[in-house]
Formats: structure tokens, sequence, C-alpha cells
């Protein structure tokens, strides 16, 4: 078996400018692959880090609203219905949900603050550590408090402009002050700003909130089931759904964008795959003569059909990493775009492990495909016809 | 190896209909026997040497490598046979364009699991025995014509065969390196009690065989002594 390294090492070298094409064809392929696919990777990471960052049992919704954990771009998943505080009293009096330990009202807008829009959050500063916890407040932060004009502000966002204790944020035309920084993490949460709910909705004249968030006594699914099922009997018009429902409607919400992201970079995998089909095709060709040699002097043609598999996944493995490589490097500059035109806060791109490994196991679904016609003719390939050959 | 042909007929399929290029060919060549096949152009004799060698089967009929049936053996058995008891020299050398000399003469060996140390001793060997021990790391396109030869019938002992095909081994060459190499050929055969089948059309040639056959439009004619 190691003759069929050595003579694809050979051969690969023999014709050294149309093997560099072919890895030129795939390292294209790979890395606009890596590069797109990042970008719901990226969403991915960020949406089950947002999701499971939250403590959350039941989420509450208006009848018409997308189920989603925060728009990624301000307006997604938006609705012009609001829940009446009215219901919040509702869920909060223990006599209807007993199960209920904690309510709290939620309503987000979009901001533009300085070159980037974000989400302000207003929700209830003594819910805010409850339904967050993994939010921690650095040393010297404390919480805004529920009328006066104050701000709490992510980490990454305070990082990013350069945010301190005290520095002052203008909101909907009003003077906020910083009175609180988060550590920096990496989920959505992280790069938004929050009030209280009463300055939110006063801001905003509204006259509701958007989400409800509920927590359980006994945090379990079978407890969200019941408890989901019942707000849902008493109010047939909401959109109820348990912390399982609602981690479901946004992971189905990736991977439309994770398929449709996949299907654009499919087309440069094809186009790819082509061109090692015909490179591979090509050198078989040229080398039949030689593949009947070396089936007459005892080649088997197991070993025959290997050396053309190992030649084209030698090209398309070298492609890959250079196109893992480049791959990274596009995903920064698509990222920086993305972030521009999208007027992002946050980093979207996420290369990960299992982004990397798509990507190998595509060069390598690459090579053996382009190889196989080529491996089949060499293969069945009568000896004196091969020998016989121009 | 003792070889027995057993009416061998061998008809090739082509666009003009079914041609019979081997007719009822009946022979034995003893173990050790060096011999000559001779005729004319699109006689049959690189047809013949074919099917001996398990490069093609017969149509009809059987050939026998000592006791064994090689026209009903699978392919499987005969890339073994091909690879470890016959050694095959082409008229064109069939060297491997992307090795050296001695990688091409270590390659049958490589093939049949030859450990590394002892491929390489015994291809230098095999160069030292076709007087090209200082050409083991060249190039093969960087060699003549009669050293490429050299080369190859190098590579086909590499495995230490029973029998040797020569498919008009100096058809390529000018009388001189023709000669020389028919003397490496005849030495071998003198030394090592090869079997050794070589056709060619060119009687000052085959004069150095035990025993001259003659081919003609697919039938084996006569035999000379
Ligand atoms: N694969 C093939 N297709 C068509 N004709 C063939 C094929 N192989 C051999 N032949 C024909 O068989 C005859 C014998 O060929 P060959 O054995 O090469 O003759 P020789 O070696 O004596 O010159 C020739 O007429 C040749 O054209
Ligand atoms: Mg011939």
């Amino acid at each position: 078996m190691l003759i069929a390294f050595q003579l694809a090492v050979k051969n690969v070298y023999r014709k050294r400018e149309r093997s560099l094409l072919t890895i030129i064809g795939v390292l294209l392929a790979v890395g606009s692959f890596i590069s797109l696919l990042s970008l719901a990777e990226g969403l991915y990471a960020r949406f089950a880090k947002e999701i499971s960052g939250r403590k959350v049992d039941v989420y509450v919704l208006p009848p018409d609203a997308a189920a989603l954990p925060t728009g990624p771009v301000g307006t997604i998943g938006f609705t012009s219905d609001v829940l009446s505080l009215e219901l919040v009293k509702k869920l909060e009096g223990k006599e209807q949900f007993p199960d209920i330990s904690s309510v709290c009202p939620i309503y987000r807008f979009p901001q533009k603050i300085g070159n980037q829009t974000i989400l302000v959050w207003g929700l209830g500063e003594d819910k805010f550590p409850l339904f967050f916890p993994r939010f921690n407040l650095k040393p010297g932060s404390r919480m805004y408090s529920a009328d006066a004009p104050e701000v709490v502000v992510g980490g990454n966002f305070a990082m990013a402009r350069g945010i301190n204790i005290d520095t002052p944020i203008v909101i909907e035309g009003q003077p906020f002050t910083t009175v609180g920084i988060g550590k920096p993490g990496e989920s959505f949460a992280d790069h938004f700003c929050y009030i209280s709910l009463e300055n939110a909705i006063k801001l905003k004249n509204a006259k509701g909130a958007q989400e409800i968030w509920i927590q359980l006594e006994k945090s379990v699914p079978a407890t969200r089931k019941q408890v989901a099922d019942a707000i849902k009997t008493a109010y047939p018009h909401l959109n109820v759904k348990t912390r399982e429902e609602y981690l479901g409607s946004a992971n189905e919400y990736v991977s439309y964008a994770w398929l449709m992201q996949f299907a654009i970079a499919a087309i440069g995998v094809l186009i790819a795959l082509t061109a090692a089909m015909n490179t591979m095709l090509m050198s078989t060709y040229e080398r039949v003569k030689e593949f009947g040699t070396l089936r007459s002097i005892g080649t088997s043609r197991f070993t025959v059909f290997f050396m053309i598999q190992v030649e084209s996944l030698m090209l398309c493995f070298i492609g890959g990493i250079g196109g893992v490589v480049l791959g990274i490097m596009g995903s920064q500059l698509l990222n920086d775009a993305v972030m521009a035109v999208l007027q992002l806060s946050f980093p979207l791109a996420k290369i990960t492990p299992s982004l990397i490994a798509y990507a190998f196991l595509l060069s390598g679904f690459v090579g053996i495909v382009a190889a196989i016609i080529p491996a089949i003719i060499v293969y069945k390939m009568n000896i004196i016809d091969a020998l016989r050959w121009e | 190896m003792k070889i027995t042909l057993q009416g061998v007929y061998r008809y090739i399929e082509s666009e003009a209909g079914s041609i019979r290029v081997l007719e009822n060919i009946n022979m034995t060549v003893e173990q050790g026997e060096f011999i000559a096949i001779m005729g004319p152009s699109g006689s049959g004799k690189s047809t013949l040497l074919y099917q001996i060698g398990c490069l093609d089967s017969p149509s009809f009929g059987h050939i026998f490598l000592d006791e064994v049936d090689i026209s009903t053996e699978p392919e499987s058995i005969r890339e073994q046979i091909r690879l470890h008891h016959i050694g095959f020299i082409f008229q064109n050398y069939n060297l491997l364009p992307t090795l050296t000399v001695i990688e091409n003469v270590m390659l049958p060996m490589q093939l049949a699991n030859t450990f590394g140390k002892e491929r390489r001793a015994r291809a230098a060997a095999l160069l030292r025995l076709v007087n090209l021990e200082n050409k083991a790391e060249e190039k093969v396109m960087a060699l003549s014509g009669g050293q490429q030869q050299r080369v190859a019938i190098a590579r086909a002992m590499a495995n230490n065969p029973g029998t040797i095909l020569a498919d008009e081994p100096t058809g390529n060459l000018d009388g001189k390196s023709g000669k020389e190499i028919m003397e490496v050929i005849h030495s071998i055969h003198e030394n090592q009690k090869i079997t050794l089948i070589m056709v060619t059309h060119d009687p000052k040639i085959a004069s150095y065989a035990d025993k001259i056959y003659y081919l003609d439009d697919g039938k084996l004619r006569s035999t000379v002594f």
C-alpha cells in the first residue's frame, strides 16, 4: 500500500501546475464554505449561549410573535402586539398559577448608539439577576433603579465603545448614566444595554410588555409543560412556549440559516468537484499505459484503484488545509462586512472545531468522488488494451 | 517452471467482427528451457505471450504453469502469479518514468512486500548483473534504449520468477545494443535456470534459443531444433 502513496506523491509532483490548480480549486471552495458557514455557526453558538444563560421556564409571547431569543438584527422577531401588564399581575397572583415563582415582563427596542444598532432591554431591576444568572456585574457596578435614568451595559458593548461607570449614554433622546457594567461574555446579552421596564415603557410610550418570562417553583420539563398548558387554556390567543419549545424554534431558525449558507457554499464545492474530477480523469487517461505496466508486473486491481484515490485525496486534503486557513481569514473579513452592513454590535462569525471537521470531511468527499470514475476505469481496465493505449 | 498449452484459441472482438488471433496452440516448454517464437507482424506472437503471462485469457483451451491451470484462475490469483512467478520484458521497456532506475527495479519487490533493506540490496545486485550499478539513482528517461531495456530485465528478475517472457526485447534497439541485451538475457538464463520464452522476428536473435517456434496467422507451424 505504501507504494500507492509513493507513486501518488510522484505523480502529483510530476504535473505540478495542474496539481496546483486543483489544489487552488478545492482551497477556494473550502475557504468559502468555512467563511460562509462560520456566520451560521456563530449565530448558533450565540443563540445557544444566550438561551442557556437565561433562567426561563416558560415564555409568553404575543399571538403573532416569532420565537427568537432576540433578533440578532434589531427588528427581527419583533411585533407590535404587546402583553398587558394586567396579564402580568394575573400570572404573578398565586391563586390561578400556584407553580409560578417569578414573572418578568420585558420590553426591548433597537437603538442606534454611535454607528451601531443595539438592543435596549427594559426589565425589572429585581428580576434581572434572577433571569440572567450568568450576567455578572463588574466590581464597582450596581443595578439600575426603577425610576432613575440609569443603565447597565453589557461587558462586550462597554469594551467596544469604551464605556465606564458614569459614562452618559443617550437613549431615545434622554440622557442615561451608566451605573453597571457586565463582565464580557459570549452571549447576545453581553452586547446590549439594560434599563428598568418602567423607563423602557415610558420612553417608547408602550402599552405593555413584548414578552413575559416565567420561572417556576419546580424547574423541570413536566412542570413547564403543565404550566404552559394551563396558561394556554386560560388565554387561548397567546403564544406560550416552554423552554424546550422555545429552544426548538430558535434551533429551527438557525438551521434554516445554516442550510441556506450551506446551499450557497455547496455551489463552490460542486465547481471544485468538477475541476478535480477533470484533473483526475485527464491524469488517468494520460497514464493508462503506466497502469497497464503496473498491472502486468503484478500490481493488484485494488492497488491501482487505491493509487488514484490516494492521489486525489492528497490534492484535496492539501487544498482543504489551505482552505481552512483561507476560510478563517475570509470569515474575519465577512464578519467585519456583515457587522458594518447590519450595524451589529457583536461579531457574528465563529470558527468552530465542528466547522473545521466539516471542511475536512468535505475535502475528503471531493477527493473520493473526483477519483471514483477514473479509479473504476483503471480497476476494470483490460491489461492488453492498456498496454496498447497511445 | 514448466509451461503447457493445450488447444489454446484466442478470438478478439473488433468492429470487423470476431478475429481468430490464435488457433489450436499446443506446446510444452520444459523447466529451464529457452525458446524463441518467430513469425511475421500480426501473426499473434504477442497475444500468445500474453496468454502465458496471465495478461489475457484464452477463448478456449488450457494453459498450465507447472500443475496450475492459469486459464481458469480468478484475477486475484493471476495477479499473484504475475507478481511472483513471471517476469515480463516489453519491446518499449515500459518503465515508470517518475521513478529512478533502482526504484523501478524495486517496484515488484515492494508490491510483494519484500523488506526494505533486502529490497535495495537485491535491486543493487540485479543492476550489477545488467551492468547498470552506476546508474541506480538516475531517472530512467535519462538512459539510452539499451540501458532502459537492461533496467526492464532487472525489474523482470526482481521477484525471482520461474519464467521470463520477452516480447521483442531488441525490437527498438540497434544491432550493438540488441546484442548486449541478448548477452545479458542469455547469461541470466544460463546461470539462473529460468524458463525463457522470447518473441522476435530476427533470426540472429532467435538463434540464442534452444528451440524456435514459428507462428503464422495464429497457428504454430513448425518447430526447429
Ligand atoms: N485488442 C485488439 N483489438 C483488435 N485487434 C487485435 C487486438 N489484439 C490483437 N489484435 C490483432 O490480433 C493480431 C495479432 O496481434 P499480435 O499478437 O499483437 O501480433 P504480433 O505480436 O505477432 O505482431 C493482429 O492482427 C492484431 O491486429
Ligand atoms: Mg507483437
